[in-house]
């Protein structure tokens, strides 16, 4: 009886609701500290990395395959383990979260302005440069990310550098494609009207009243499309195609692991993969949250 | 949209049927109490004078067969023939064995021997894979009665009945000369050795049966299957579930597990190396600065440079902990006890303090930068190795870059004199054979410096290995092939670094393996479990 009385009470839409954004707001709150956690982590990465993995004068190759826990030759333990050649797998994932957040974001928020430019400039002057600028961003969209990528990589060659402007490349599209969505329906609204009529500069135009107006779609999508640009650096690391051999991102440290996971040695690729994972995850949960609180027809605004 | 449906749903059953048709090659393939290897040799032709490739001349190996044959020690051993002697210094006569019959009935005499030898030389385009420089010595080759054979050569060449036995002997067809596209068309290989041919598809299965009439009795198996399995990972799997008996080139980190999981394991040292090699005649170099970035002249032209980075390299972490022991550390071109060696050359113990002074002696005492190139998968422990000698060299001061790329973008740009430094590997049927390959002076006329593509040139070692190689074959010949190799090796022109092990796997059906430091895999190698 009292149980029924709770489902019912439960089932009112208000209550329901309330518990509902309560979840999320919880949820949202857990990934937040995660995130800055490993933001935090990355960069203070030399400061509290027990070795710099980076740097062979510090890697022991006659510690190589220790595994979790191991005291080694340089005097502290690899609480992780070692990877093949002796660096300390806890390390490189402090080292390999730089990597992975730094190329993530650099180029996401460089993508992301590139995305903007194109959209509005789309959308406002309309005709043959909105068609040419949309047949681009379809003819982009309708190749899977993935070999996009690989070609970029393939032609521009390897290094941390390449691998921005490959990220940049495969992503500018996604941003043009919403960005050019708001700022059409903007463009019909009485405001842009009175700016034209009161014969402002276009520049002026696009950047004071258009562009701050088509932002927040571009925003919202920025914590998503950086979650996806971590994973896609750690497929071309994973492939071989990323960053250099002696300087391992989260990707290239699971793939340094792969090939020792028939032998038992798991810690090789098992924690960088979970550390990725825990990033992605979190890097998600607060975009989902961002888009929530954003997203105008949502009312948890 | 209704098109659209039809295309998938048809793309569907074409995939469907793809799967069936998959499923029934692989069960075709199967076999019954044969015997099933796995192996990494993509077999792409049923030409034996296609290419000189181990990919090609392992599985062929049971097909065909050689005058001679090299034995697990690498010395010669009667197989076609039965007796071999130089008449005089420009002829040697062979004499061939009796009652040895060709897979279609055909009996096998001095007319295929001479068939095969200008098959190579006038009829296939030019080297022929590779098998031309054995050859290419030979003036004449004549027939003295149906089972003896004359070479005439154009001067003295001590070495033929080695540079024969990579040579396989084809049966002499009716008319003309059996091309590559007939012979990997349709057209069965025809050969002398214990198991026939029954069916291949390249780079995917060979299926071969037991030639009963074989001249030194019946093989072991009445059936063999060898697929092709190029990921190491796939073959360690396929011998844990005893889908095959035999699967060779196994990962020596994965050998652990496998002992534990009941694989037998057989290894031996390989008969090849894997070294450091330095351009060292240019002046300047591709890849090489001091600390700050500015070009610097090649400093791998002064040997105290090329002994610190000798000495300051630690071979005990690529043999122990890269290729987990499965490796022997390297002092010259072949592991030591085999002919042609040297047991004065033993692997130097890495020595920092002498190294730096060394260094420093050479007018390099803050190190200078290096990209190191290697190919990336193409030798067991390759890109690892370049990473260990990351650190190694760390400790003198050097800055190295290193560098893996897939093979043949590595090959290429080797070739093309894009790189100062490099990690290389060589193989071969003799120490002379490398040592003429890798070290003697690129020299087109003479054949020699195919592999020596950092220019080394020391007329003093040219003529000592000449000398040697103008001996006839045995302890003379190996005990100046092994000064030879102490005189250059004291120059470093190259720092050795491994010779990695061959490891098979065998299951329960298997009784031993006998392994071969070429690296061949057979089925004549694998011996039945007694019931």
């Amino acid at each position: 009886m009292k149980a029924i009385v709770l489902r019912i009470l439960l089932q009112r839409p208000g209550l329901d609701r309330t518990a509902g954004l309560f979840r999320l707001r919880l949820r949202a709150g857990g990934s937040q500290i995660v995130l800055a956690a490993f933001v935090l982590v990355a960069i203070l990465a030399p400061l509290i990395s027990p070795q710099n993995p980076y740097d062979p004068l510090q890697v022991l190759g006659w510690d190589a395959s220790s595994p979790p826990g191991t005291v080694g030759s340089g005097g502290y333990a690899y609480i992780l383990g070692t990877d093949g050649l002796g660096r300390d797998i806890l390390s490189t994932i402090f080292y390999g979260l730089r990597i992975s957040l730094v190329v993530s974001i650099v180029s996401s928020l460089a993508a992301a302005m590139i995305g903007l430019a194109a959209g509005v400039t789309a959308a406002y002057f309309g005709r043959w440069i909105d068609a040419v600028i949309m047949r681009l961003v379809d003819l982009q969209l309708s190749l899977p990310t993935i070999l996009v990528a690989l070609i970029a990589i393939v032609t521009l060659g390897p290094g941390v550098d390449r691998i921005i402007l490959a990220l940049i490349i495969v992503q500018w599209a996604v941003y043009a494609r919403m960005v050019r969505g708001v700022a059409l329906s903007e463009t019909r609204k009485s405001y842009m009207d009175a700016a034209q009529l009161l014969r402002m500069p276009t520049l002026r135009i696009l950047l004071r009243h258009l562009l701050p107006n088509s932002i927040a779609p571009a925003l919202t999508l920025l914590p998503i499309e950086i979650g996806h640009a971590i994973a896609l650096e750690a497929t071309l690391s994973f492939l071989g195609l990323g960053v250099p051999l002696d300087k391992p991102s989260l990707g290239s440290a699971v793939a340094n692991g792969f090939q020792y996971l028939m032998t038992g040695q798991y810690w090789i690729s098992l924690f960088p993969g979970l550390a990725l994972l825990c990033l992605v995850a979190s890097i998600n949960f607060v975009g989902d949250d961002l888009r929530r609180r954003l997203d105008p027809r949502s009312a948890a605004r | 949209m209704k098109s659209l449906r039809a295309l998938h749903v048809g793309l569907r059953l074409a995939a469907t049927v793809l799967i069936g048709l998959l499923a029934m090659t692989a069960s075709g393939v199967q076999a019954g109490d044969g015997l099933r290897i796995a192996t990494a040799y993509k077999l792409m032709t049923l030409d034996p004078h296609y290419a000189n490739l181990n990919e090609n001349t392992s599985l062929l190996s049971q097909i065909y067969e050689r005058l001679v044959f090299q034995d697990e020690e690498l010395q010669l051993q009667p197989g076609l023939a039965v007796g071999w002697e130089a008449v005089s210094t420009t002829s040697w006569m062979f004499k061939l064995r009796a009652d040895v019959r060709f897979h279609d009935g055909s009996p096998f005499t001095a007319e295929d021997v001479v068939y095969t030898v200008e098959r190579i030389r006038d009829q296939l385009k030019s080297p022929s894979g590779g098998y031309r420089s054995y050859v290419s010595a030979i003036k004449s080759v004549s027939v003295v009665d149906p089972l003896a054979v004359v070479f005439k050569t154009d001067g003295s060449v001590p070495n033929l009945p080695l540079a024969l036995s990579s040579v396989f002997i084809m049966k002499k067809p009716v008319q003309g000369f059996a091309t590559t596209e007939a012979l990997n068309g349709g057209m069965a290989p025809n050969g002398t050795g214990p198991y026939r041919f029954e069916g291949w598809a390249s780079g995917e299965y060979l299926q071969l049966a037991a030639n009963t009439d074989y001249w030194a009795g019946a093989p072991a198996w009445p059936d063999v299957t060898i697929r092709v399995i190029e990921s190491p990972a796939a073959r360690v799997a396929a011998i844990t579930t005893g889908e095959v008996d035999v699967a060779d080139a196994l990962p020596a980190r994965d050998v652990a597990a496998l002992k534990k999981r009941g694989v037998k394991i057989a290894s031996v040292g390989a008969a090849r190396i894997n070294f450091l090699q330095f351009e060292m005649e240019s002046h300047t170099l591709p890849g090489v600065t001091d600390k700050a970035g500015a070009a610097i002249a090649n400093p791998f032209r002064k040997l105290a440079v090329r002994q610190a980075l000798a000495l300051a390299t630690d071979r005990g972490i690529l043999v122990d902990k890269i290729l987990a022991g499965y490796g022997t550390a390297a002092a010259q071109v072949f592991p030591n006890g085999l002919p042609g060696t040297s047991d004065k050359l033993l692997p130097i113990a890495p020595d920092v303090t002498t190294a730096k002074k060394l260094l420093a002696e050479a007018g390099y005492p803050d190190g200078f930068r290096v990209l190191l190139a290697g190919p990336a998968g193409r030798y067991p422990g390759d890109s690892e190795s370049l990473q260990a000698i990351t650190q190694n060299w760390a400790r003198i001061g050097i800055t190295v870059e290193p560098q893996a790329v897939p093979f043949s973008v590595f090959n290429t740009k080797r070739a093309a004199g894009e790189y100062g430094l490099w990690y290389g590997g060589a193989s071969g049927e003799a120490v002379d054979i490398i040592l003429d390959a890798l070290l003697a002076s690129p020299d087109k006329a003479r054949g020699t410096g195919a592999l020596n593509f950092g220019h080394y040139r020391n007329a003093t070692f040219n003529a000592m290995l000449s000398k040697a190689e103008s001996i006839e074959a045995g302890p003379v010949r190996d005990a100046a092939l092994a000064d030879a190799t102490e005189f250059v090796m004291a120059d470093l022109p190259i720092i050795p670094l491994y010779h990695f092990h061959h490891v098979t796997g065998y299951g329960p059906r298997i009784g031993a393996y006998l392994m071969h430091p070429r690296g061949w895999t057979t089925a004549m190698q694998a011996e039945p479990a007694q019931e």
